[in-house]
């Protein structure tokens, strides 16, 4: 059987692939990307959707800053609005002491000449967020941030690409990666497919890849759990967060709440399953009665887990591999990818057909585990 | 609370194996929603049991479900925790994790080993106008009359096909309610090719078949008219259920009612089965989803097991034999020096097999209803979050490949009910429209928790894993 062939093939349909098949398409590229599951079977169309600049760690800010300004345009990039809203996003603090600490944060941004993270004190918040528990001494804002619909955008990231041109084929599972005479094969159940150019964006599994291209990384999978309650009355319109605590919480259009923050289940990328784990449930749980005590009755109706790469300094790989010129990574996204997406793919057109990125990315480099 | 086993359900499958495992001496847990034990098919057959008016009119299939109860409560070692809903069944490498929810209090159960024997439930049966007051399961209905004789009113119209459309029908005429009408899709006798299967059937299992020959029989004596291969209906009525519309022979005819019954059958229960990660298949005769087990019930997950009609349609007496065959089989798990008891294994093996081959009559004589397999566009599939057939199949047609990433275009299955409703009708009219197997199609990953716990509820929860 004939190999199919493509300029790049992106290993990976998450969004931080579907981003670098859509602009690579955009700029003249074939694009093949190759997904085992579905567009949005994992993380892409599992996560909590925040759509946040807030609180990131400092080597991620510009590139944050740069996907917001897409966010804020999504319907022209991918001709879908992603069930995007501009709610804001808030961490609250509940001392005195975490106050402090979210002070020297927004200096340190600012520092680095951002201005969207200021801090509000406790009457600002409470017009903000009406509902929270009065023992909360003010908070740090970002107000033009906000969240999306995870699914709707891995779909129409996918869509997108596609109609410029990229295909995505599902049940695609890589087998195995190999380079011969200026070319990457790629092996998959469905065949053998080439291409000059290699892109690995593939999540809890992108470890693995980065392997087979000679790039080893320490990428550990995790299971970073979320929950759903039945709909009440509308209370909360920006994302919340807390100082002090391992929470994300949200509430949707139909009056449903999103309770997450990164609580871990058990993960298990060989048999492709995420479970929920009691305790960090009922840790969940805990957080949000301490915040808002009026919501104790509420009934949670659904709990689940998905796969998620995370590495131990908490950012991503992002870059060309160390080993070859046409190889580049784009995973690891440790729980906070979702915003990044639309840049990341930029990022990675840009490498791949100027040679460089003018955003900094060297802190994301796959040789600094080395 | 620390367990050799803990069985979930306490119907005719999870009683038997209570009382086969107590008195081999393990410390056995039973669990189940309802206030007392019985199971849908004996339900609140303690507290019906000087009833006589009720016995007499429910039969004495059910009755027998008393002694069975009461053979379990006299038994020792058996620690019921009745009125308990499970919403989290969780492996662990060394047994498992059940999050139990009883009057507003969440605790945990540890167990060495988990029985499910969640039983059936019903076929879902979508047409046009299911949805409006006045619609009901026949199961619904039978379970008022079990739980507080409540009865519906003459002129009731029973629709659908199976024993239990039968049973129900003899059992409102033995307490004094005359149904207008019976709309059976089903064929009066057996096609020619599935007799063989019927003589063999009516070999091991005369008894039952000769019920369900009677059961018509009474429909007739009472005069009630009783519509044979009737094609489709649909319901219809402003607010509430005023006329019943049929194809019957043809033609178009209608009934004017206010209450309509229906009923295709029952299928394996298996929420809790996929909510613990187990492995389940297609199974084409009884078009449902069933848990993956071997010889003794073990499922693809260590340590967790289902019997009863959970694991596939056997009905009530299998269940019990299932019991006694899964609490020998459980016994020599916890304990290998167990002696085995090969003479009872295999006479129960035996009467096993002669009610798998009633059940392989029952479910080739009453395969699902098309109609309700593959109703009309404007059908409401899924009540929770109102979507209708034709919104499936449109997204079949737009590429969706299967039920979970339905869920994500539509929120079919992400309602209260997390699709234990709708589950089974919404696979099969995927797998027509995308002209698959069911198999290829999939089923709705089943999330925790099983039943809604509040936020305090969970948050109360003092057992958690560390």
């Amino acid at each position: 059987m004939m190999a199919r062939g493509a300029d790049v093939i992106v290993v990976g349909g998450g969004l931080h692939g579907l981003s670098a098949a859509l602009h690579l398409s955009l700029r003249g590229a074939k694009v093949l990307v190759l997904e085992k599951d579905y567009s949005g079977r994992h993380a892409s169309g599992v996560n909590a959707g925040g759509v946040r600049r807030l609180g990131r760690d400092l080597a991620e800010v510009p590139l944050s800053v740069e996907a917001m300004k897409l966010w804020h345009g999504i319907e022209q990039l991918v001709d879908d609005d992603c069930g995007f809203t501009r709610c804001g996003q808030v961490l609250v603090a509940e001392t005195e002491k975490e106050l402090d600490l979210l002070r020297t944060r927004a200096a340190s941004v600012v520092a680095l000449g951002f201005d969207h993270e200021e801090v509000i004190g406790a009457s600002e918040l409470l017009e903000l967020v009406p509902a929270i528990a009065p023992h909360c001494k003010g908070a740090l804002v970002s107000r033009d941030d906000g969240a999306a619909l995870p699914f709707k955008t891995a779909n129409a990231f996918r869509r997108k690409a596609e109609a410029l041109g990229a295909t995505v084929l599902t049940g695609a599972e890589v087998t195995n990666v190999s380079h011969a005479d200026g070319i990457w094969q790629v092996e998959t159940p469905q065949g053998r497919m080439d291409a000059p150019v290699l892109v690995n964006a593939a999540g809890a599994w992108g470890g693995k890849i980065a392997g087979m291209t000679g790039d080893p990384v320490p990428l550990e999978a995790h299971a970073p759990m979320l929950m759903i309650t039945e709909p009440v009355a509308p209370f909360l319109t920006p994302v919340l967060g807390a100082a002090g605590r391992t929470l994300s919480f949200k509430q949707f259009d139909n009056g449903t709440l999103l309770i997450g923050g990164g609580f871990k289940g058990y993960a298990d990328t060989d048999i492709n399953r995420a479970e929920t784990r009691l305790s960090g449930l009922t840790e969940s749980a805990r957080t949000v009665q301490a915040l808002f005590p009026q919501l104790r009755d509420v009934r949670i109706v659904r709990a689940w887990a998905g796969l998620e790469g995370v590495l131990p300094d908490m950012i991503p790989v992002l870059g060309r591999s160390q080993r070859w010129e046409t190889a580049f990574h784009s995973f690891g996204y440790s729980y906070h990818g979702f915003q990044l997406s639309p840049i990341t793919g930029k990022i990675i057109a840009d490498l791949v057909t100027d040679g460089q990125s003018d955003l900094p990315i060297d802190p994301f480099a796959p040789e600094r585990f080395v | 609370m620390t367990m050799d086993v803990a069985i979930i359900g306490a119907g005719p499958a999870g009683l038997s194996l209570a009382i086969g495992l107590a008195k081999s001496g393990a410390k056995v847990a039973i669990i189940d929603e309802q206030p007392s034990p019985g199971g849908q098919v004996y339900r609140a057959a303690e507290r019906n049991a000087d009833a006589t008016d009720l016995l007499g009119w429910l039969g004495p299939d059910y009755a027998k479900g008393a002694a069975l109860v009461a053979e379990a409560r006299q038994t020792d070692g058996i620690t019921w925790r009745m009125a308990s809903s499970v919403w989290d069944i969780r492996p662990e490498e060394d047994g498992c994790e059940l999050g139990l929810l009883t009057a507003g209090k969440t605790s945990v159960v540890r167990a060495a080993h988990v029985v499910l024997a969640t039983g059936a439930m019903e076929r879902p049966t979508p047409f046009p106008g299911w949805t409006l007051p006045g619609v009901m399961s026949i199961g619904a209905a039978q379970t008022l009359f079990k739980d507080s004789g409540l009865l519906p009113e003459d002129g009731v119209v029973l629709a659908g096909q199976g024993p239990l459309l039968y049973l129900f029908a003899a059992q409102l005429l033995a307490a004094g309610i005359k149904p207008q009408a019976v709309l059976d899709f089903a064929p009066k006798w057996a096609a020619p090719s599935n007799l063989p299967l019927l003589a063999r059937a009516t070999l091991g299992a005369a008894p039952q078949i000769a019920k369900g020959l009677r059961l018509r029989a009474e429909i007739k004596r009472a005069g009630i008219a009783h519509h044979y291969r009737v094609e489709r209906i649909e319901a219809h009525g402003a607010d509430a259920l005023d006329r019943v519309t049929f194809r019957h022979k043809g033609g178009e005819r209608h009934i004017e009612t206010s209450l309509l019954l229906v009923h295709d059958g029952v299928i394996s229960n298996t929420h809790a089965s996929m909510a613990a990660g187990c492995a389940h298949d297609w199974d084409g005769e009884q078009a449902a989803w069933v848990p993956r087990l071997d010889d003794h019930g073990r499922t693809s997950r260590d340590r967790i097991w289902v019997l009863g009609d959970g694991a596939r349609i056997l009905g009530a007496d299998a269940a019990v034999l299932q019991g006694r065959i899964m609490a020998r089989s459980i016994a020599r798990d916890l304990d290998p020096t167990t002696p085995q008891d090969a003479g009872r294994d295999q006479s129960d093996r035996k009467a096993l097999q002669r009610l798998a081959t009633l059940r392989q009559f029952l479910d080739r004589q009453y395969p699902p209803v098309p109609a309700f397999s593959q109703p009309p566009d404007e059908t409401t599939i899924c009540r929770c979050e109102a979507v209708l057939a034709g919104d499936i199949r449109a997204l079949v047609r737009s590429g969706c490949m299967g039920p979970n990433q339905l869920r994500a275009f539509c929120r079919a299955g992400m309602g209260p009910c997390m699709g234990r409703q709708c589950g089974n009708a919404i696979t099969r009219i995927m797998a027509k429209e995308a002209g698959r197997e069911v198999s290829q199609i999939g089923h709705f990953t089943i999330r925790t928790p099983l039943k809604p716990v509040s936020l305090a509820e969970l948050a109360n929860l003092e057992d958690a894993d560390p």
